[in-house]
């Protein structure tokens, strides 16, 4: 089931990938039972969002020290995996490099579902949520939130652009057909394909606007991380006081997107059957992206922490002390090892590059970039420059609460079920640019 | 002979009750301690001086002397301190041992006062007492008894200083300056009055006192400020005080620190740069992420070109 | 001994009546206006009251009006433009503190607050190994170049013309950026419904002593600037027993103790005690000053946070 002995060579026809690719879309039961399962949990968890906006913020495990805590770490990480629709289908597509045609919009998928999620949590995280259009109304020029707020708006449109743009060849075959598809969604395929019917003018005028996107997205896809690791950087707070977080949180981002991506494209695989499609090659080289992003990553981190573990200056010793060998040490020494080292190591060997092998030393990258952001917001909070006193014992450590945990799982199930509507309703690999790149004659019908 | 008998058996009673009452309230003071003199003269310049400390040092909690209206401790409430009661019990070596030392609520004055200013405070403190009455009006400066007492004003506004006159009329219809008055020259602030009287604010045998005004005191923008002079002790000739608007400060421009445009400022006080960047930045990518979509409306009738 | 039981029980009577009055701060007007109401029934009864010089007089209840309150923009208004020509400072003498905790009290009663929400805290310190332990009350340090406003998405918080940072919890939108921001920990969240949320709902926002608190927003130290408007000290100043504070106008080079009510010289007192300010090297210009705990009143009795070790 998992991966195929050996690259069949198949014969592929133009019918044949449309018949590949679009099968999937229409015939598969359990996607109907999984939608119901996301919706359900998202429905239960709503129940603790529910509580926590009747109740106040006090339902968490947040308190006046540790002001940030779950849902912030929960954004970054979000923010992070968006990534990659930048760097997969812009930064390598700008360079021309062909493999990633059929993964390019999976990554812009997890891009778009990510990036729109993040954005909400900053909302379930707001105490006053009621006056998110305060920001809209008094935003302020020198507040990294309305850059961050600008920027994750416009990395949304922009993914999404560059998620439909591409497809609108896909979209005119799929108007064609699915002939099964219900009355809403063919509709849907007819707006969005635009008449598109592959003339060469429409061809070449598409790559334009597209190509255009693609040098967009690059400085808003800088920005948007770049911005959001100016939350921490603009305080003064030990460990969180330092002038790389943004290429330093850029680095990470990658990171956590190529993960992302690995194990999206292998359930993809898997469950749409399209062997023939995302290949051992894509996994090979997705593998190797991801020991050259890790390995970047690596070097940010040993700059953040063995240059001020050098020095250990007041504030910033207690903090790496926890750290490396205190409270937050198993945490911090998992996130690096099981989701940096390690994987770097295990990936330069070609049978690691598998996609069963890769897709699991994914989970384990995408997990630790999961807690390394844990690791990076929390432990800070609880480490200010004067001693926490005179308060209860519930401030002076974080523990998330049964609600927190729900509402950041309420975020997951989101984000999955963007995913799964998205793949869905549009082919999950380009049935176009796929046969185009292997010189397969493709014909759309007006 | 017979007196001496007395004496030493009030001074017995004294003894034995003051030492009760003070294991009562935890002190324990060294008898070597309660020996210890006065070594200050109960002028009414000393008084006065103790007065001063009194109230900044001691009233918080003990109160007026002689009122009561000490601060409401518990388990053990502040002495009223001018309380004959409590004057008749401490010698004034004992008054000095527990100021240097302390107790409980009661905090140690040893290192934020000096040894004179506890002694004046004590000087102040036994002005209360009925006992020794008579050798504080010995030594208080003698005024003729007058009427009609009046205060003037002069004010040199070059050479920055102030004078002021204290002057009644006698039984006789003569006016005369009062002697050894102390005056207090106060220069109204947000919170409360600062005292520039400077070391020697009394008056001389003419009922002159002359004060320098302090040279660098922030006035407002033109200089000026509320000056209030008063005969300090309303004891001598009730309330005498003279409030007057002076130009002797120095003319201060206050600076309003949101003027100038600043990263912590509001919206409308931001940097320059930093509004043209973001303007720049939304509307710039925003342009073309329109002009894309713009394009998009295009395709359709690229279509029908090729037809 | 009667007498001074009788003065217990008045001083007592001022200070819970004190609760009450302060607490409101502008005394809540719907709860007199009902006992303005009840009270027209019967025949004249007397009530005590504080008056503002601190005595305390008996009235007909029936005379009894409500404050009258400004209107919320009105409070607004002038709350964001603050006083003009002051420049408000603070000196804290960490060699009179010792940890009495009057000032904490006398916030929490003024800003609403509850027993362990802090607009000023009073640390135990020790900057170091073998330094000596002292007491350091630490309000917001009203920065003058503060991390907090800078951050904030939606001028919520920002520092007026007096040099005082505020709060405006009618915007804030609780995103607790200044919070993360605040090297100080100088400020608060309401994370739950605020302390006797019910009693205050009809209030009329004051943004000079963020009062009615609201649950969802940001609370932070103002220097009672509802008070300064009235030209009194500071909630935390003049309750302090032990002359700690002093409080004044930068502009006017005085600062005044809240306990002595002493006025002294701002530039004199901070050159001839060596005053400074906490963490300068973050650059933050902090506007409260402090007086090294030097030549102590007392002896630093070790941790004294329970009540006993008080006195």
């Amino acid at each position: 089931m998992n991966d195929l002995p050996k690259q069949k060579e198949t014969t592929l026809s133009f019918e044949k990938i449309k018949k590949d690719i679009l099968h999937p879309m229409q015939n598969h039961k359990g996607l109907e039972l999984w939608i119901v399962f996301l919706i359900a949990v998202i429905s239960v968890c709503g129940w603790a969002y529910y509580i926590q906006l009747k109740d106040g913020l006090g339902v968490t495990g947040m308190r006046d020290y540790v002001s940030w805590g779950l849902y912030i770490a929960n954004f970054v990480f979000f923010v992070a995996v968006s990534l990659v629709g930048m760097l997969i289908s812009s930064i390598l597509g700008l360079l021309r490099i062909d493999w990633i045609t059929p993964i390019s919009r999976i990554a812009e998928i997890i891009a778009v579902a990510f990036v729109a999620v993040a954005g909400l949590v900053i909302v379930l995280d707001m105490g006053r949520p009621d006056r998110v259009l305060n920001v809209m109304i008094h935003g302020r020029f020198q507040s990294p939130i309305l850059w961050d707020v600008t920027v994750i708006t416009t990395y949304l449109t922009v993914s999404a652009l560059l998620l439909i743009l591409p497809m609108i060849p896909d979209l005119a075959i799929c108007k064609k057909e699915l002939t099964k598809a219900s009355p809403i969604m063919k509709k849907l395929y007819n707006i969005l394909s635009l008449g598109y019917i592959n003339t060469p003018e429409q061809h070449k005028h598409l790559h334009k606007m597209i190509r255009t996107l693609m040098v967009l997205i690059v400085p808003i896809g800088l920005a948007i991380h770049t911005v959001t690791s100016w939350l921490f950087a603009a305080t003064l707070r030990n460990g969180w006081d330092t002038t790389i977080f943004g290429p330093y949180f850029v680095a990470g981002a990658f990171v956590a997107g190529a993960a992302a991506l690995i194990i999206a494209m292998y359930f993809f695989r898997v469950n749409y059957k399209l062997q023939d499609y995302i290949t051992d090659l894509q996994f090979d080289k997705m593998g190797k992206l991801l020991v050259a992003v890790c390995l970047v990553y690596l070097y940010f981190n040993l700059n953040e922490f063995l240059v001020p573990g050098y020095k250990m200056k007041t504030g910033d010793d207690v903090h790496l002390k926890e750290l490396f060998y205190g409270h937050w040490a198993i945490m911090f020494w998992s996130s690096q090892l099981l989701g940096n080292i390690i994987p770097i190591i295990l990936l330069v060997y070609k049978k690691f590059r598998k996609p069963l092998p890769i897709m699991i030393i994914s989970l384990f990258v995408l997990a630790g970039a999961w807690f390394k952001r844990y690791v990076i917001v929390i432990p800070t909070l609880l480490h200010p420059h004067l001693p926490i006193q005179n308060v209860p014992e519930n401030f002076v450590h974080y523990y998330p609460t049964a609600i927190e945990v729900s509402v950041t799982v309420l975020s997951f199930a989101l984000v999955l079920l963007i995913i799964t509507v998205l793949s869905k309703i549009f082919p999950v690999v380009p049935i176009v640019e796929t046969a185009e790149s292997k010189g397969i004659e493709v014909k759309i019908d007006a | 002979m017979k007196n001496t008998i007395k004496n030493i058996a009030a001074l017995f009673l004294i003894f034995i009750f003051s030492g009760s009452l003070a294991n009562a309230q935890g002190w324990s003071v060294p008898s070597s301690a309660k020996k210890k003199q006065n070594p200050y003269e109960a002028t009414a310049k000393n008084i006065s001086s103790g007065k001063k400390i009194y109230n900044l040092n001691c009233k918080s909690c003990h109160g007026d002397p002689t009122m009561a209206n000490m601060l409401p401790l518990a388990p053990v409430a502040p002495t009223d301190l001018g309380s004959q009661n409590f004057l008749v019990q401490s010698s004034d070596g004992e008054i000095y041992y527990k100021v240097n030392k302390g107790q409980g609520a009661m905090p140690t004055f040893e290192k934020t006062l000096s040894d004179e200013d506890k002694w004046m405070v004590i000087t102040f403190l036994r002005s209360f007492d009925k006992n020794k009455k008579e050798r504080q009006q010995v030594a208080e400066i003698k005024n003729p008894e007058v009427t009609d007492v009046k205060l003037e004003l002069k004010v040199n506004e070059a050479e920055k200083n102030m004078s002021a006159k204290l002057s009644g009329v006698t039984k006789t219809g003569k006016r005369v300056g009062l002697q050894g008055i102390e005056m207090s020259f106060l220069v109204k602030r947000s919170f409360g009055f600062l005292d520039v009287s400077g070391e020697d604010p009394y008056t001389n045998e003419k009922g002159d006192v002359q004060i320098q005004f302090p040279k660098d005191l922030p006035g407002d923008r033109e200089g000026q400020v509320n000056m209030l002079v008063k005969v300090t002790d309303d004891a001598f000739y009730g309330k005498l005080e003279e409030a007057r608007v002076v130009t002797l400060g120095v003319p201060t421009d206050p600076v309003n620190p949101l003027d100038e445009r600043a990263m912590w400022g509001t919206r409308a006080n931001a940097p320059i740069w930093i509004i043209v960047t973001f303007v720049g930045g939304v509307v710039g990518i925003w342009s073309v992420i329109f002009l894309v979509l713009f394009q998009m409306i295009k395709l359709p009738k690229l279509a029908s070109k090729q037809d | 001994m009667k007498e001074e039981t009788s003065n217990n029980s008045r001083r007592k009577f001022l200070k819970s009546f004190g609760i009450s009055v302060g607490a409101a701060g502008v005394v809540s007007s719907f709860s007199l206006i009902g006992a303005a109401k009840a009270a027209a029934k019967k025949p004249a009864e007397m009530v005590n009251l504080l008056t503002q010089d601190g005595q305390l007089v008996q009235v007909d209840k029936n005379q009894l009006r409500p404050t009258v309150t400004e209107p919320l923009d009105e409070l607004q208004k002038r709350g964001r433009e603050g006083i003009p020509g002051k420049s408000f400072v603070m000196v804290i003498d960490l060699s009179k503190c010792r940890n009495a905790r009057k000032c904490m009290a006398a916030c929490q009663n003024h800003h609403q607050l509850r027993a362990d929400q802090h607009h000023i805290n009073v640390l135990q310190m020790q900057d170091a190994e073998h330094t000596a332990p002292y007491f350091m009350p630490k309000p917001c340090q009203h920065c003058d170049n503060p991390p907090c406003t800078k951050v904030c998405p939606v001028d919520a918080t920002f520092k007026r013309q007096d040099g005082i940072v505020l709060i405006d919890n009618e915007r804030c939108i609780g995103c607790r950026f200044c919070i993360a921001a605040c090297p100080y920990s100088a400020r608060i969240f309401q994370w739950t419904e605020p302390k006797d949320s019910e009693k205050y709902k009809d209030l009329t926002y004051n943004i000079e002593a963020n009062v009615p608190q609201k649950k969802g927003t940001v609370s932070k130290c103002l220097f009672s600037a509802d008070r300064l408007r009235e030209d009194k000290l500071p909630s935390c100043v003049s309750s302090c027993p032990n002359g700690v504070y002093y409080f004044g106008d930068r502009n006017e080079d005085a600062v005044t103790n809240g306990t002595t009510g002493e006025t002294v010289r701002f530039s004199k007192l901070i050159e001839e005690n060596a005053g400074y300010t906490l963490m300068e090297e973050l650059g933050t210009k902090p506007r409260v000053y402090y007086l090294p705990p030097k030549n102590r009143a007392f002896e630093f009795n070790g941790d004294l946070l329970n009540e006993e070790n008080l006195h």
